[in-house]
């Protein structure tokens, strides 16, 4: 790496801290930072990934969460990733780890759609929490300028204090790729409780709202991508408002 | 092991059989620079782009327009699936070499008495169309 190189890198690293010193606000309910994630992989692609979300509930104080994280295409069809998780509500703790692993598992428009899986595994700073496993199928299909996206994830803790049942939980995203620097669509969240009993309508939590996406090329391999949302409660049993955005950094 | 019965899977479900007919049109990567720059394809057909990056370095095809990211390592070859396509222009780019290395693909509507010539992948008529770059041309 020459000097100069190494000297853009410093700079592109220290707007990223300056953006999560400013955004970051108490953390939140369930996972604010989550993201849709999608099946596809770039081999030897190198990315630092800065997530943030905050939630307002009517009857809960605000609660923000935030994620920093490393990753890495170690093949065509395996990218993996490890994170950092920050959670407030009244003070800043840090929260977890996680190791997130994406496979790729078709071609991209080889077939009716694309598919991927993902396996998540997560360590809380709250032992009691045991180990927390997410895993799941990831779908994605174009259709013309629309690139839709749906994912079904399960979520079970393993060595927690107290018994934990499988969750069944899901993502969904609508972008509508318009410019490079700015597309823009829907995003959905949503969970409905034990994977073989769901819970009742009411009481599953579900936000859906408007998002906004692009990236940036710098020159070379540097690209900056971002996405955001605003996402509205549309069960009794969701937050009332979720922010959340995600600032990628791939060189 | 598990991830090679899961991608084997997922290709029965997704009708393997029908993932081998797509007409195939070849790019080459060669100084950083594609060839041909343009290339015409069918419209409302999924195609296949076999991309050959001559050089030592990798590239990656990199399309907006297409929704296609791809890194194809130096000295190496690489597939990809675009399409069905509708009338229209779809730039790409070699993302690390963005300055020289550009080009887009051209979807063109055939005629209706067209459509059906159409070879099928590796026959001597599609190896003459990958040569020039382009879909068959309408004889007269």
């Amino acid at each position: 790496m020459t000097a100069q190189r190494g000297r853009r890198i410093k700079r592109r690293l220290a707007v990223l801290a300056a953006a999560q010193a400013f955004v970051l606000a108490p953390l939140a309910y369930a996972d604010p930072d989550d993201y849709v994630a999608v099946p596809g992989v770039e081999y030897g692609e190198r990315e630092i990934e800065l997530r943030l979300g905050t939630v307002s509930a009517t009857d809960e104080h605000r609660q923000s969460a935030a994620s920093l994280a490393f990753g890495y295409g170690v093949t065509s069809w395996w990218a993996t990733e490890i994170y950092g998780k920050w959670h407030r509500s009244g003070a800043t703790s840090f929260d977890a780890i996680e190791w997130e692993n994406r496979f790729q598992l078709t071609e991209p428009g080889q077939y009716f759609a694309d598919f991927g899986l993902l396996v998540e595994i997560e360590r809380p700073r709250d032992r009691a929490e045991g180990y927390e496993l997410r895993i799941g199928p990831l779908m994605q299909k174009d259709f013309g300028p629309v690139q839709a996206n749906f994912n079904l994830l399960l979520e079970r803790h393993y060595h927690a204090s107290e018994p934990e049942e499988t969750e069944l939980g899901y993502q969904w995203q609508l972008r509508y790729r318009w410019r490079p620097e700015f597309d823009f669509g829907a995003q959905g969240f949503g969970d409905v409780g034990p994977w073989n009993d769901w819970e009742p309508r009411r009481e599953q939590p579900h936000i859906a709202g408007p998002a906004i996406f692009g990236r940036f090329n710098l020159g070379g391999r540097q690209v900056l991508k971002y996405d955001a949302a605003v996402l509205f409660k549309l069960t009794s049993a969701a937050p009332s408002t979720t922010l959340r955005a995600q600032l990628e950094y791939e060189f | 092991m598990f991830l090679r019965i899961a991608s084997i899977a997922v290709a029965i479900g997704a009708g393997t059989a029908q993932a081998a007919n797509e007409p195939e049109f070849a790019l080459t990567l060669h100084d950083h620079k594609f060839m041909p720059t343009e290339i015409r394809v069918p419209a409302n057909v999924k195609v296949r782009l076999v991309v050959d990056n001559q050089d030592a370095t990798p590239e990656e095809f990199d399309s907006h327009a297409l929704n296609r990211e791809k890194v194809i390592p130096g000295k190496a070859k690489a597939t990809i699936y675009i399409g069905p396509l509708a009338p229209g222009r779809y730039p790409f780019m070699g993302e690390f070499n963005a300055a020289t290395a550009q080009g887009a693909v051209v979807a063109q509507a055939l005629p209706s008495r067209l459509k059906a010539r159409i070879p099928p992948p590796g026959g001597a008529a599609m190896r003459r169309s990958r040569e020039r770059g382009g879909i068959m041309q309408a004889r007269r």
